[in-house]
């Protein structure tokens, strides 16, 4: 464990570059991967916001709420993702108890605000973005209970609720925000509940779930218990593969009398843990069956594992959506504090046939449903279908909360009607199979799905298949519960705002769209493939939603871009508001039909190691409009092309605002991997002007790319490269050809003695005329050889070119391999540089002259 | 068959048996390769580990190890180095023969000459052509000894054993002169190279045969003189001092007296608790009038949950519980605590040890969530699961039985073959683990497409077979049910028996088999009847090792005293008087803690946290050796590094004497605000004092002695906490503190 105060991370600061970067060719590769393995060791994970206090409140009430983190000033606007909620009377706090935490954020300010919490506000988490007068800062999220909420009310280390003459007498349906502290003893807390006998008590703890700390590790994993008013264990619960790390119980009380729940840690850690206990007499199913059903019917689903016995009960499944997350909501179900997840399909229900061996599948597409029952069990369906069909087969199983390990098999039948070799044996798929892009944190990031199945299966034959699903883990049991969903593969675009720093902490550099008014903000937006149909053809962005005055200015995408520049340009007049936004990928093909999916996943609770427990979703983007920046800056549409194995520099230009005297932080936004773009580069205070240098490698697509050119604000204190407490603006976006390189040389391999001097003539092969001559330096040269000055110049009209060598007396003898040649092309003004050619010279020794 | 010992082989035995003729010579063309030829080996010593059956032979040769393999032994002496070691030509001039008989130099020197049977038998072998043998040759299936219990009256007299061979074909021959014998105690009774045994001292012990792959044991009782003893007929408890009484009878040993109930106090919450007796408790033990106190003590002890604590603690050091934060081995602290916190309930609801071990075997899924699915990331500790190493620890921590020796030969001292040995690594070769859905958490299951392991000498797949099965299990799903169902039925005596020497072992200080995890035909039970029905009783208790210990404790064999009487004084391995046994690393802390009244803290646990319920908690992996505290490593609490019981060390050592004389552990405990103190704030007088410190420390009043002595030793300084601080300090370091008794 990490203790408080100690920066476990290097601070990367930029680097000053007054001269520009002359690396060879080869070094392309390395240059390039030594400025990702650059990027991945950012410094201090400072967050915009390290805390949101309380973490929960109860719909249909006015929360006071603390939001503390750096850079909060002049705070504006609170943006939610999800509708429910609106911020009011945000203002700065005056004291601030300050705080330091061990990945290196700190708390230095704070917003407090009111949360008013509608009636029909969704429980559950609402992710949020605080819009500052500068800046849009770092996901934070706040919780939402059906429950009254009360505070637990225990002095730190006091241990004064820890025993059951002490406990805190509370209601049912209750939520309290506890604490467990850090004191050496290790903290427990107890809360009395009186109940009758028969009665129902569920009891549910989210700590995991609603943890904001960057880092933790077990100090956020509790246990829970209910002892009776004798001491004994009436029921407990540790993990759960409904809610993993985060406890329930149910039970029936066996008879009247006071109940003592017991909150502790599920191992020791002297740290402090926020919790929430929810108290009610709710039911409390594990697990449904079936677990969804067809989009806007409404289905009849049995809610199975609750202590007082299964309950059928109608759903209205929405449409539109494929998750819906039931909380109950009626007089036979009340709301719960915690919903299950059921799936929604546009197409039927299949039932497992229990008194059959397999079950017959109609049609396809369709949603089997079934129960691995027994440690033993293992359901087969039957399955009818054509070569060269394309099926996508998910498994909904741990997804859903069921304790089995689903694996599945698809096994042809043949002629004599019985099940062939395996066509398909899958037990887990990648969270990317699953469509949970930008996860590739160590662990499962507390994504279920981790271990579910899911494949695109094209079926070698025409006939009859058996799929069938097991369990691995010999959890089978009525709650062995799992939906199969056939169905073809969706075609679709999927865009994501991937973070991609260590730890994958969300850095709003790479993410966040503060756009300042009367400028420009430009970020890479990624485009993932993943088990869908992707578009083949261009396509267009269009952005749904953006606030008045803002507007999306981005270059038609090319066919299968992995990422792409989207631009935001803030009218002069646009108001200083937030809103969330979606984005639609227009085929320019107007035939071609396809959905456009958002999504951004943030860890919230990383284990040391880039591994996490707990991932935020969202399913939308939030941009929000800043006053203005301080400068903006300026690139031109290059005049020339940036050549194979060549560079190619990059004027930027910066214009300041009147007053604003610091220096400026300019580099190049994302390239693709075979352009090199150089270091950051600082722009001094008294400069307006800088130039970034690319290189391409040899094996650069010949095409158009976007290009721009990013500028910020510099601090010493705060790590550029995550982002907050900084103004920041983009060029425009320009096209970058890639193209050939003007010329390529060629030599034979020379030799030369020592003390003799020598011409060493290389061939010029022409690719684009230019005009002018070209300056030709011969690299590489081995110790003791050099170049006869003035080195030679090449025009469009050059067969060859010569350098005259000589070598002293004390060259290096042998073989040099790697002599290549840099040339300089006058084009546009500009001085194009492009490396070409691989030589070789021997160094023999001085003729024998006696 | 009074008298006359049968061993082995289950599996071939049967019908009548006809005489197997060896004693003649045979003639040249009868003798076989099998049969003649390679118990010459093995009796000359030839394939033994120390020669030419060390795993790269000797001085160039090398046959298997007691011959295991035979056809790659044909293949070494007569066609690796042809002409060489078998001279057709000329057979008296073959190496084998002049190695042999040291008429050329021989590493192992002279082996035998050219008169004795076993020259003549390689020779003719040798002019017969030296032929491997044809067709199935008859296996040997087991032995028979001339008798299985030799008693003597008296040392220094004699007795000879015979051997004879039974053979799968129904045939019986006499190999004494080709078996090895060896006794376990020869200072009691010793035995030669032609099974001649005598008698040296009083005692017993047991002489065994070997031949072949089989070994099998005689017993043998030397007697003392008759004067010398006088049965006291103790009173019998129950079935265990009947069995006791009788073999003590036999022996003419006379068991120790009663203990008292101050030891008896002391010595049941040691061994029940985990802790000595608090001054409440003794001063209630000592004001109970009720005659069956001590059977009422012992359900006390064993409904509070501290019994099954203790239970715990031994179970998680059999099992290596540990935990690290190195994820990815499956082995984070939290899955380590899944695990200890799945054992203390399965404990503490007294829950059938048949049905504990039945699910930690068969168990998958989260390691998390599921606690005994953490045996296949704990037991052996490591990035890859390794099956062989895992049959290995598994066999002998659930049957006692050491079965690694099989992976390269077949067990030099036991039945167990690599047939036995791979088919059993088959159970674990489709164990996998994996990720889960958050960082510390790996998932275990059994891949069932997973190839069974291959027999080493011949490649041969062995499907799953459990030991001493002849036929794999059936199905083709997880085998490890089959295993499971197989180890802990109540049929299987190797599973009941191994469990019942552990308790008892716990409790007595030594296994009725010692060491508790070499459970072998070579180390018998010192008292087979007895181990026999505790076995049986665990299984008419539906495995309770409550009740095993209810009745263990009741037992007048565990209520004697340590005091030795003229008869018992040396005996050592027959329950004759309670057993001395120096409290094990986390009982003494314990002890301590309660004798001084100050607690003890332990890194990665709350305050107030009991030794014994401290498993190390390391940061990183977990795969090294770790005691997780500096007193467990001085006092020999196991490391953990191995499941073998020899990791917990019982013997007092020079560390431990001066660790608790200067050390940390009690010199800050005597002044702190604990016992003493409480003793001195009451205002008692130095009598009382010293006899508090005493109760508190070793669960007894001062003799009267004692008590003028220490009452003498504070004089005048009565109100001084120093003198009383110095008396419990040298209380605490008594002999008498640190042992149970």
């Amino acid at each position: 464990m990490r203790s408080e105060q100690t920066d476990v991370m290097t601070p990367r600061y930029p680097t000053t570059v007054r001269n520009r970067s002359r690396c060879v060719a080869p070094l392309l590769a390395l240059s390039l991967a030594l400025a990702h393995a650059a990027e991945a060791r950012a410094g201090a994970m400072t967050k915009n916001i390290e805390a949101v206090r309380p973490r929960i409140g109860q719909r249909g009430r006015h929360v006071e709420v603390a939001i503390r983190g750096i850079s909060l000033g002049d705070p504006r606007e609170i943006v939610f993702y999800r509708p429910g909620i609106r911020a009011v009377n945000i203002q700065p706090a005056v004291q601030v108890p300050q705080r330091s935490y061990a990945h290196g954020g700190r708390v230095v300010e704070e917003v407090r605000c009111a949360f008013e919490i509608a009636r029909d506000c969704p429980i559950g988490e609402h992710p949020f973005r605080l819009l500052t007068a500068t800046e849009l800062t770092c996901i934070a999220t706040f919780h939402v209970s059906p429950f009254a909420t009360i505070d637990e009310e225990e002095a730190n280390n006091s241990y004064s609720n820890d025993t059951p003459a002490t406990a805190r007498a509370v209601a049912a349906n209750t939520t309290v925000r506890g604490q467990i502290d850090g004191g050496d003893r290790g903290d427990r807390d107890l809360y009395r509940i009186d109940a009758t006998a028969g009665q129902r008590l569920s009891i549910e703890v989210e700590s995991v779930r609603i943890a904001d700390q960057h880092y933790g590790d077990s100090e956020f994993d509790l246990a829970l218990r209910v002892l009776d008013d004798r001491g004994r264990v009436v029921a407990a619960n540790d993990d759960n593969s409904l809610h993993l790390q985060d406890p329930l119980v149910s039970f029936k009380a066996p008879r009247d009398g006071p109940f003592y729940v017991e909150v502790r840690r599920s191992i020791f850690v002297p740290s402090e843990t926020l919790y929430c206990l929810h108290i009610g007499h709710h039911a409390r199913p594990l697990a449904a069956y079936p677990p969804g059903g067809q989009a806007g019917t409404q289905q009849t689903i049995v809610f199975k594992g609750d202590v007082l016995g299964d309950v059928q009960q109608p759903v209205s499944l929405p449409s539109g959506a494929r998750d819906y997350f039931y909380f109950g909501g009626d007089e036979q179900m009340p709301p719960a504090p915690t919903p299950l997840r059921l799936r929604v399909s546009p197409y039927a229900n299949v039932m497992e046939d229990d008194s059959a061996d397999e079950t017959r599948v109609a049609q396809l597409p369709a949603a089997l449903n079934g129960i691995i029952d027994s440690d033993h069990d293992a359901d087969r369906w039957r399955l009818s279908v054509k070569k060269g069909d394309r099926w996508h087969v998910r498994v909904f199983a741990a997804a859903l909360g069921s304790p089995i390990d689903a694996a599945i098999r698809v096994l042809p039948i043949g002629d004599d009607g019985q099940p062939g070799p395996a066509e398909w044996e899958l037990d887990d798929s990648p969270l990317a199979d699953h469509d949970i892009l930008g996860t590739s944190f160590r662990g499962g990031g507390g994504l279920q799905e981790a271990i579910d199945p899911s494949l695109i299966w094209e079926p070698k034959r025409d006939g009859d298949y058996v799929l069938e699903v097991r369990d691995t883990s010999g959890a089978g049991g009525p709650l062995g519960i799992y939906r199969v969903e056939v169905e073809p593969p969706h075609s679709a675009v999927q865009t994501l705002l991937a973070s991609g720093t260590f730890d994958w902490t969300e850095s709003t550099r790479v993410t966040g769209l503060a756009i300042p008014r009367g400028n420009r903000w430009t970020i890479d937006l990624s485009l993932p493939r993943g088990q869908w149909n992707s578009l083949a053809g261009e396509f267009d962005l269009i952005a749904h939603g953006l606030p008045e005055g803002v507007r999306l200015v981005t270059p038609r995408v090319k066919a299968g871009a992995a990422r792409w520049p989207i631009q935001f340009i803030a009218d002069a007049s646009a108001r200083p508001q937030g809103s969330v936004f979606t984005l639609e990928a227009r085929p320019v093909d107007p035939s071609v039909a396809v959905e456009t999916r958002c999504q951004q996943n943030v860890p919230f609770l990383n284990h040391p190691g880039g591994s996490a427990w707990r991932t935020v979703r969202t399913d939308r983007y939030i941009v929000g409009v800043t006053d203005p920046a301080p400068f903006s800056i300026d690139i031109e549409q290059p005049s020339a092309a940036l050549v194979r194995g060549g560079e190619l520099a990059i004027p930027v230009k910066i214009r300041r605002r009147e007053g604003f005297g610091e220096a400026i932080e300019i580099r190049c936004g994302g390239m693709d991997r075979s352009i090199s773009t150089p270091p950051p580069m600082i722009v001094p205070a008294d400069q307006n002007a800088g130039e970034l240098v690319l290189g391409a490698d040899g094996g650069a697509p010949l095409e158009a790319m976007p290009l721009y050119v990013i500028g910020s604000t510099v601090r010493d204190d705060i790590d550029d490269f995550l982002g907050s407490g900084h103004r920041r603006v983009s060029s425009e976006i320009v096209r970058l050809e890639i193209a050939q390189p003007y010329l390529e040389l060629a030599s034979q391999p020379e030799s030369i003695r020592r003390g003799e001097r020598k011409a060493y003539t290389w061939n010029v092969r022409h690719h684009t005329p230019f005009e002018g001559e070209a300056h030709v330096t011969l690299l590489g040269l081995p110790k003791g050889v050099a170049v006869v000055e003035p080195s030679p110049v090449l025009t469009k009209d050059s067969q060859t070119v010569s350098f005259e060598l000589t070598a002293s007396g004390e060259a290096l003898l042998g073989q040099s391999n790697g002599l290549t040649c840099e040339v300089k092309v006058p084009v546009g003004g500009q001085q194009i540089v492009q490396r070409t050619g691989r030589g070789a010279l021997r160094i023999d020794p001085a003729k024998d002259t006696k | 068959m009074k008298g006359r010992k049968t061993v082995p082989d289950r599996r071939v035995l049967g019908g009548c048996l006809a005489v197997w003729l060896a004693a003649a010579p045979l003639p040249a063309e009868e003798i076989g390769f099998r049969r003649d030829v390679m118990p010459v080996f093995f009796r000359a010593g030839c394939n033994s580990g120390t020669c030419h059956g060390a795993a790269r032979g000797k001085d160039g040769f090398h046959l298997s190890l007691f011959g295991y393999d035979p056809k790659g032994d044909y293949f070494r002496i007569s066609e690796e180095m042809i002409g060489r070691r078998i001279n057709l030509a000329s057979p008296e001039r073959s190496l084998l023969l002049r190695k042999a008989t040291g008429a050329v130099p021989h590493t192992g020197g002279k082996l035998f000459d050219a008169a004795s049977p076993y020259y003549r038998t390689l020779l003719a072998w040798i002019e017969a052509g030296a032929k491997d043998d044809v067709g199935d040759v008859p296996a040997v299936v087991g032995l028979e000894l001339s008798t299985e219990k030799l008693l003597f009256e008296e040392k220094g007299k004699e007795d000879r054993l015979r051997v004879m061979a039974l053979a799968s074909d129904g045939s019986r021959r006499d190999v004494t002169m080709l078996a090895r014998f060896h006794s376990n105690n020869a200072s009691v009774a010793d035995i030669d190279a032609d099974g001649h045994v005598t008698a040296h001292a009083p005692g017993d012990t047991h002489v065994f045969a070997r031949f072949n792959r089989f070994t099998i044991g005689c017993e043998v009782i030397v007697l003392p003189p008759a004067a010398a003893s006088n049965w006291p007929d103790p009173m019998a408890a129950n079935y265990i001092d009947e069995l006791i009484f009788d073999r003590l009878r036999k022996l003419r040993i006379a068991p120790s007296e009663l203990c008292d109930d101050e030891t008896f106090l002391r010595r049941v919450t040691l061994d029940l608790a985990g802790r000595v007796p608090t001054v409440e408790e003794y001063t209630a033990f000592q004001a109970d009038t009720q005659s069956d106190k001590r059977a009422i003590k012992i359900d006390v002890l064993l409904a509070d949950d501290a019994f099954a604590d203790l239970w715990t603690s031994l179970w998680a050091e059999q099992l290596r519980v540990m935990g690290g934060n190195y994820a990815p081995v499956g082995t984070h602290i939290k899955a380590a605590d899944a695990c200890y916190e799945w054992i203390r309930t399965q404990l503490r609801n007294d829950r059938p040890l048949n049905e504990f071990v039945a699910e930690l075997v068969a168990a998958s899924g989260s390691n998390l969530i599921n606690g005994p699915a953490n045996l296949y990331t704990m037991l052996v500790h490591g990035p890859q699961f390794d099956p062989k190493a895992f049959a290995a620890d598994f066999s002998q921590v659930f049957l006692g039985v050491q079965i690694q020796c099989a992976q390269c030969h077949n067990h030099p001292f036991d039945r167990w073959t690599m047939d036995d040995y791979y088919g059993f690594v088959s159970f674990f070769t489709g164990i996998r683990r994996k990720p889960g859905v958050e960082p510390r958490e790996q998932r275990i299951y059994y891949d069932t497409s997973a190839p069974p392991a291959r027999n080493l000498v011949d490649d041969r797949p062995m499907p799953a077979k459990t030991l001493g099965a002849v036929a794999p299990v059936e199905g083709n799903g997880d085998p490890r049910r089959d295993l499971a169902a197989w180890l802990t039925s109540p049929d299987n005596e190797m599973f009941s028996r191994n469990l019942a020497n552990r308790i008892w072992a716990r409790l007595m200080g030594r296994g009725i088999v010692e060491p508790v995890d070499d459970v072998r035909v070579s180390n018998p039970p010192v008292n087979e009847p007895l181990l026999d029905a505790l076995a049986r009783h665990l299984v008419a208790s539906r495995f309770s090792l409550h009740q095993l210990v209810r009745e263990i404790c009741n037992s007048r064999a565990y209520q004697l005293s340590a005091e030795p009487n003229d008869s018992n004084r040396a005996d050592a391995r027959q329950f004759s008087h309670a057993r001395l046994r120096r409290l094990r690393a986390d009982v003494l802390l314990d002890a301590v803690v309660v004798a001084t009244g100050v607690p003890r803290n332990f890194p990665g646990f709350p305050a107030g946290t009991r030794a014994i319920d401290f498993y190390p908690r390391e940061s990183g992996d977990t795969s090294g050796p770790h005691f997780g505290d500096p007193f467990f490593e001085t006092f020999g609490r196991s490391s953990r590094n191995t499941i073998c019981a020899c990791e917990t060390k019982k013997e007092p050592t020079l560390s431990q004497t001066l660790h608790l004389a200067v050390g940390d552990t009690l010199r800050s405990r005597l002044s702190s605000a604990g016992q003493l103190k409480k003793l001195m704030d009451a205002k008692a007088t130095p009598a009382q004092i010293i006899e508090g410190l005493f109760i508190v420390a070793l669960s007894r009043r001062p003799t009267a002695d004692e008590q003028t002595a220490f009452c003498e030793l504070v004089g005048a300084s009565a109100h001084d906490q120093q003198v009383y601080e110095d008396i419990f300090w040298g209380l605490l370091n008594s002999t008498e503190f640190t042992f149970n008794h």
